[in-house]
């Protein structure tokens, strides 16, 4: 049944004195808006705490969206920290909701961001929480309804029971697609059921319920998708597509937090998209194509920005913002725009070449802290197999520039676990390392107070959906450990190199969960009925739990997260789309495995990925790029 | 060269629910109002240019105050009143300030300079007042107390940081107006100086698990009179 809608501030107020960090849960923040009439409520919620979810872009787009909406209002909720948590269920105070402290169960349409895989938990919690059921099944006719949508949604069946809906792509016109068809339907009194049929037709809308798995010869066994008999669902829900970004808000995050967050500057989408092609990025395949937004208005929404939200440090922010052909014209318009009112420009990733490099010493000023860049591999052939486009010359002259311009500290990001790895490839991961640490000593000199030092950092890979390598196995905890002790073995004697690698057993969570189909749902169930919650924290993780719950699902982690998929087979994610044609996907394994590299899209010619015929749209590139 | 910089001295409250913002992000927050403002605030120089602003003592976690200062250094003398105008229409309302005046450049840090305190704290009505001032008597006969800060174990000279005390009562509650002095080792943090005393009168438990308080007041401690912050401000600035 739905929840009284009321301001009910004073039941958490009180637990304020009690918590970390009591500025979580105060809202008023500058540029929230506090004007919440409705009639009609949605909450956007991020379910980790408020420093993780505030600055995400998405939830800010769609806040703002809505918001501008005549007749809808839009608020926000994250998850409180586990100290507030254990005070509300001891008190039995719902989560509310920020804006107008209203328990999310009196909302008509909560949205649920899904951010990365390990947050699923933090949403069942963060329903719970709320007093909302956690099975869309089980929901009341008039409870909220429950959408999602975001970056994990590209493999969304273990979650599939828990959505009403689910939002595939960019989400400025779906998200008030969605809700206004809600609302009307809402008001025209029709049915739960007729609500969510209506919802289907919306292109981009995927309505699990009206779906079912089907596992079979063709299919692995988790099954694939079809919608159920007798409904009129389409067979492949494919994503939403924003044609221009010029025609979207340049700067969505205006709301300025009163505690440090992740993220805590002003943000500017300058660019959305990546064709680079790398073949485990499934940020690459899902935003494509590549949309740049124009400089005067990058300019323009920038300085507009800045005065009103009071922000000393403005971040340009999109998958590869040294791609953007006007970047080093934008840097220098900014530099003009912001040079003496002590107001920092950072980039959030580097090319891999000079050009990056003179990039980041643009932004940088007079700053030099750290300089990161991704080879991802260590050797030439696995990094064409991966399809990183740098070579050996590449990473050396970048890091010679980095140097010379007055860099004294170098961090170097790589992957474990890539296929066709080999313990050579394992090896040569230092031996750059090595390299690049000899360069800085040739440029700065030898001595210790030259500070030059080299930090290398290896993740493992998870094979996610829609990248070439979706029907790759991820590497078994064993070999991973091996090949850990492998790269400290290999490592020079030299304390100028420091290695650090990332916890495998998260990982291994987070690669299980992207292979499973709907049967997922009794794994992560099973894991938050046992206390796993944040498992994104290294403080709150705990694998033993993991473990357990998989034990007592049936499943083992291991075998789920290590199995390769057949080539042909029909995978469980197929019927919600980016647009990324299968047999593109095919074609680029097929070249992985012979080391063949493909070209960038907005460089060369078609590589023939297949999203912009499907969704009508193409590549927008404001100049030439080089 | 260094320009010649002109400090104007805000008076501004910490309230409502902006009472929970630490002082870390009290002195973001009003930074960033200050930036909304369009000032002509100094920059230091160095790699990391910050805005050059003075706050007065950090106030615990949860404690409001109606007297709160800070000092921003600007490089154009503007009109005191308009400076203040254009701040407050860029300040959270619960940050809102109330005063603005010029002061001499070269006094010292306010936080320094500012080590008077008066306090108002509410400590519920289950707490007897003789009890209380007993217990407040035995603490000063003690010298000092230790309380956990965080983890961390704190010690207070009672002697030097406790100045005075009056209970009264209000609206069914026993009420606290204290007066701390905040020496070169510290200041002492009222809460921790009631349950202090609360623990020595034998009455922990009846004290409320949050105690309201407020700062009331702040003043410069000069050869035992008290100096208001602006006591020593310049006349009144029009361009």
């Amino acid at each position: 049944m739905r929840a009284e809608r009321k301001d009910c501030f004073h039941l958490i107020e009180p637990l304020l004195p009690l918590v970390e960090k009591p500025a979580r849960y105060l809202d008023h923040e500058w540029g929230a808006c506090e004007d919440q009439d409705g009639p009609f409520h949605v909450c956007m919620i991020y379910a980790d705490v408020y420093e993780i979810g505030q600055p995400n872009l998405g939830v800010a787009i769609l806040y703002n969206e809505l918001n501008s909406c005549a007749g809808i209002s839009c608020e926000r909720a994250y998850l409180p920290w586990t100290d507030m948590i254990a005070h509300m269920r001891e008190r039995s105070i719902p989560l509310l909701s920020l804006e107008s402290a209203s328990p999310l169960a009196s909302f008509d349409v909560l949205g649920f961001t899904l951010a990365h895989e390990l947050i699923m938990t933090n949403v069942l919690e963060t329903l719970d929480l709320a007093g909302i059921a956690q099975r869309a099944c089980d929901r009341d006719e008039d409870d909220p309804l429950v959408i999602a949508g975001g970056p994990s949604a590209w493999n969304v069946e273990p979650m599939a029971v828990v959505f009403d809906a689910v939002l595939l792509g960019d989400g400025e016109t779906s998200i008030k697609d969605v809700c206004t068809r809600i609302r009307d339907l809402r008001a025209a009194g029709a049915s739960r059921a007729a609500i969510l049929r209506a919802l289907a037709e919306i292109p981009c809308v995927y309505v699990p319920s009206l779906y079912e798995q089907v596992v079979d010869e063709t299919s692995t066994r988790w099954g694939y998708v079809v919608p159920c008999a007798g409904e009129h669902a389409p067979r492949v829900v494919y994503k939403r597509c924003e044609a221009d970004l010029a025609d979207t808000e340049p700067i969505a995050q205006r709301i300025v937090p009163y505690l440090e967050t992740v993220q805590d500057r002003l943000s500017i989408e300058v660019l959305r998209g990546c064709a680079r092609g790398c073949r485990f990025c499934q940020a690459g395949m899902t935003y494509r194509p590549v949309r740049e937004r124009p400089l005067e208005q990058i300019v323009d929404a920038t300085s507009q920005a800045l005065a009103a939200c009071g922000y000393d440090e403005v971040s340009l922010s999109s998958l590869s913002t040294t791609d953007h052909s006007q970047c080093q014209a934008l840097l220098g318009e900014l530099s003009r725009l912001t040079g003496d009112r002590g107001i920092r420009v950072s980039l959030p990733s580097q090319r891999l070449d000079a050009f990056g490099v003179d990039m980041a010493a643009a932004a940088a000023g007079g700053r030099r802290s750290a300089l990161t860049f991704a080879p991802e591999a260590g050797s030439q052939r696995l990094r064409d197999v991966i399809n990183k486009n740098v070579t050996q010359d590449d990473l050396e002259r970048a890091a010679r520039n980095a140097f010379q311009n007055g860099w004294r500290k170098v961090k170097l990001y790589y992957m474990m676990g890539l296929p066709t790895e080999t313990d050579d490839d394992i090896r040569a991961i230092v031996d750059t390392a090595a390299r690049v640490l000899e360069i800085g000593r040739e440029v700065v000199g030898r001595g210790r107070k030259s500070g030059v030092s080299v930090s290398i950092s290896v993740a493992v890979l998870v094979p996610k959906a829609y990248t070439a390598f979706q029907w790759c196995g991820q590497l078994p905890l064993d070999e991973v450990r091996r090949r850990q002790a492998l790269l400290l073995e290999s490592a020079p004697k030299d304390r100028d190199i420091r290695i650090s690698y990332h916890d495998a057993r998260a990982s291994l969570i987070e690669g299980a969960l992207s292979k499973m189909g709907r049967d997922g749902f009794a794994l992560i169930h099973e894991a938050w009925a046992r206390g796993c919650r944040f498992d994104a924290w290294t403080s709150e993780f705990s694998f033993e739990t993991w473990l357990d719950a998989a034990e007592a699902a049936g499943f083992d982690l291991e075998e789920i997260a290590c199995e390769e998929f057949p080539l042909d087979a029909r995978l469980p994610w197929e019927h919600t789309s980016p647009a990324v044609s299968k047999g593109y996907l095919q074609r680029e394994w097929r070249r992985a495995l012979a080391g063949i590299t493909t070209e960038d899209c907005t460089f060369a010619s078609c590589t023939g990925c297949g999203v912009c015929p499907t969704l009508g749209v193409s590549n927008v590139i404001q100049e030439a790029r080089s | 060269m260094n320009a010649r910089l002109h400090r104007l001295r805000f008076e501004y409250p910490k309230s409502d629910r902006l009472a929970f913002l630490g002082h870390l992000e009290l002195i973001t927050t009003i930074g960033r109002s200050i930036r909304r403002a369009g000032l002509p605030f100094a920059v230091s120089s160095g790699f990391a240019r910050r805005m050059k602003v003075q706050f007065s003592s950090a106030l615990p976690v949860g404690v409001s105050s109606r007297a709160e200062y800070f000092d921003l250094f600007l490089t154009e003398r503007l009109d005191a009143d308009e400076v203040l105008e254009r701040l407050i229409a860029c300040s959270p309302a619960a940050l809102s300030p109330r005063i603005a005046r010029y002061v001499d450049e070269s006094l010292p840090a306010l936080e320094a300079w500012l080590d008077r305190s008066s306090w108002i704290l509410d400590l519920g009505s289950s707490i007897d007042a003789s009890a209380f001032d007993e217990g407040v008597a035995r603490l000063r006969v003690q010298g000092a107390f230790s309380y956990m800060r965080g983890t961390m174990p704190k010690t207070v000279d009672v002697g030097e940081s406790y100045v005075s005390h009056r209970l009264f009562e209000k609206h069914g509650s026993l009420m606290l107006a204290l007066e701390t002095l905040s020496l070169p080792s510290g200041a002492m943090r009222p809460e921790a100086f009631v349950r202090a005393c609360a623990e020595l009168s034998e009455t922990p438990d009846a004290l409320p698990a949050y105690l309201r308080c407020a700062r009331t007041a702040q003043h410069h401690l000069d050869d035992g009179n008290l100096v208001e912050p602006f006591e020593l401000s310049l006349p009144k600035l029009v361009d």
